[in-house]
């Protein structure tokens, strides 16, 4: 898995996907962040079962709560 | 007197106010005369609405006076974090954005309160969207710790925080999305509660983050946040995250017996890097409990830390979302902190946003299971480290602004993820003064054994009698 993404990749893509301007030093730094928030997705949706959905989470805390 | 009366705590003005031995017009009076005098030291407030709670309270009054039903808050001054919607009114969320926003509709939570009879004291204040552990705010002035007014309050529910402790009101709402309810309650000595996900409705509320934002109370007792807690809780059909879960009578239930419940004490994460003044204030907690009959028991908990990416994930991505126009049209309105912690969301890719969603039952689920079969409740710091002064904390750039939250979300932003109860209960105070906190966690829907154990706490000590001394304009 990619520890860097192209930095100035970010600077674009947040002008032209979100009509955002950051600085080049900004971006760096939002490289840095995306990989690792990406990353950890990654590897935690690699555990993941194609049936899992997000408002399972719900339904889950109400089947933990002791009764 | 006023003095008296503002050291009642929220039930037992309660009381005074429905067997007449006050009137909620004297008690109003002293909060709004103590607010006045503490807000330049403090600046909890960002609005203080003095002729429409007079009128409230002398309405109050009368009910009391021609025999009225009346509500278990009737007549009790609160105020309330300006992120709760009322119609018409003006809701700032602590921003310049906005400064003259008038929502269209009352949040679920001020119906309940106001149907139970609280008037409505003020708007606090509160780091700019909800988004800063700490409580500054670079348009309305940062929130003061009333112990030491050069240290933080915490946030993001500052003035909630700040505003309890100096006796100004009785209650406060607060938000809880890594930590927002609390920080501020152990940083201000406090008790607060970050309920479980779904248990209070958030339908008009400034949201921050849709899947782990969560409205409770600020309060000087555990009984008062249980009283509060049991009016705002509850299914809401506008808010469809919120859970049909039955709501005990959590006031009732708190009979200060303890003896056999199980109170976990994390030998990983929790304690990791807790200075020694932190560490011997949770274990002088710890042997109170026991000394009730709790059992207190060590245990490995599963490693919370790679969740904090996670949160990241559905964080960034959710307020990047709320935020979009902003961040595109007037991105300069925004403070340094909001802006930080909302730009990665615009490229984290919505597959991986969508995982850190789904590993959210797995995740909680082994949790739960791996602590909550053997423990109770689990007992550890809200904050490892004494509170530092807002200079040491006042991020001077963005790549600051990451390392400042991990530190101080450490303990609490784990619970938002797992989407589990968390009672801050004051503690004591560090060997610099100012107040430090235990909070219980619980499983899901268990808020009524962390208020059990926590009020047994506070049969037993003192520290959430004690009040600051705040530097006023008498003084």
């Amino acid at each position: 898995m990619p520890k860097n993404i192209d930095a100035p990749a970010v600077r674009r893509l947040c002008a032209q996907l979100r009509g955002v301007n950051v600085t080049a030093e900004r971006a760096a730094q939002l490289a840095v962040e995306i990989a690792r928030v990406n990353g950890a997705a990654r590897a935690e949706g690699a555990k993941n079962d194609f049936n899992d959905q997000p408002t399972s989470f719900a339904v889950t805390l109400i089947a933990l709560a002791k009764r | 007197m006023k003095s008296n009366l503002l050291n009642l705590s929220l039930c037992e003005v309660a009381e005074a106010i429905r067997k007449k031995r006050v009137s909620s017009l004297e008690v109003t009076q002293a909060c709004i005369e103590r607010a006045k005098a503490v807000q330049p030291a403090v600046n909890c407030f960002i609005a203080i609405e003095e002729e429409e709670v007079l009128r409230a309270a002398r309405a109050a009054d009368r009910a009391v006076k021609r025999g009225a039903k009346l509500g278990p808050l009737h007549g009790v001054p609160l105020a309330h974090k300006d992120m709760f919607y009322r119609a018409g009114r003006i809701c700032t969320g602590g921003s310049k954005i906005l400064r003259d926003y008038r929502p269209a509709v009352t949040a679920t939570v001020v119906n309940r309160l106001a149907a139970a009879g609280a008037l409505w004291l003020g708007n606090l204040n509160m780091a700019e969207f909800a988004a800063n552990p700490t409580g500054h705010n670079e348009h309305w002035g940062d929130c003061c710790n009333p112990w030491n007014t050069a240290h933080i309050t915490g946030g993001s529910s500052s003035g909630s925080g700040a505003a309890v402790a100096a006796r100004t009101c009785y209650g406060a709402l607060g938000s809880d999305t890594g930590g927002s309810i609390r920080l501020p309650a152990a940083a201000n000595g406090v008790v607060g509660l970050k309920p479980t996900y779904g248990r209070v409705s958030r339908h008009a509320i400034l949201p921050r983050v849709w899947s782990l934002d969560t409205v409770g109370p600020l309060t000087r007792t555990v009984r008062d946040c249980a009283r509060i807690t049991g009016l705002i809780a509850g299914a809401d059909p506008l808010d469809p995250t919120s859970s049909g879960d039955p709501v005990p009578n959590y006031e009732r239930l708190l009979d200060r017996r303890i003896r056999g419940l199980k109170v976990g004490v994390p030998r990983n994460h929790f304690y990791d890097g807790t200075t020694p003044d932190v560490r011997r204030l949770m274990a002088q907690s710890r042997a109170v409990l026991r000394s009730l009959g709790a059992r207190i028991i060590e245990l490995d908990v599963p490693d919370p830390q790679h969740t904090y990416q996670l949160t990241n994930a559905i964080g960034q991505v959710e307020s990047a979302t709320i935020y979009a126009n902003w961040l595109r049209e007037r991105p300069q309105d925004l403070s340094l902190v909001v802006r930080t912690r909302t730009e990665a969301g615009m490229l984290v890719p919505g597959v991986s946003y969508l995982e850190a969603l789904n590993a959210r039952p797995r995740i909680t689920a082994e949790f739960v299971r791996e602590v909550f079969d053997k423990v109770d409740v689990l007992h550890a710091p809200v904050m490892t480290m004494p509170l530092p002064t807002r200079a040491e904390t006042a991020p001077g750039d963005s790549g600051e602004v990451m390392d400042m939250l991990a530190r101080i979300t450490r303990n609490t932003r784990p619970i938002n993820f797992l989407g589990l109860p968390s009672l801050a209960v004051p503690a004591g105070f560090t060997d610099n003064g100012l107040p430090a906190a235990f909070q219980l966690i619980g499983r899901p829907f268990a808020e009524d054994i962390l208020f059990r154990i926590g009020d047994a706490f506070q049969g037993e000590t003192d520290w959430h009698t004690r009040e600051p001394v705040v530097s006023t304009n008498s003084n």
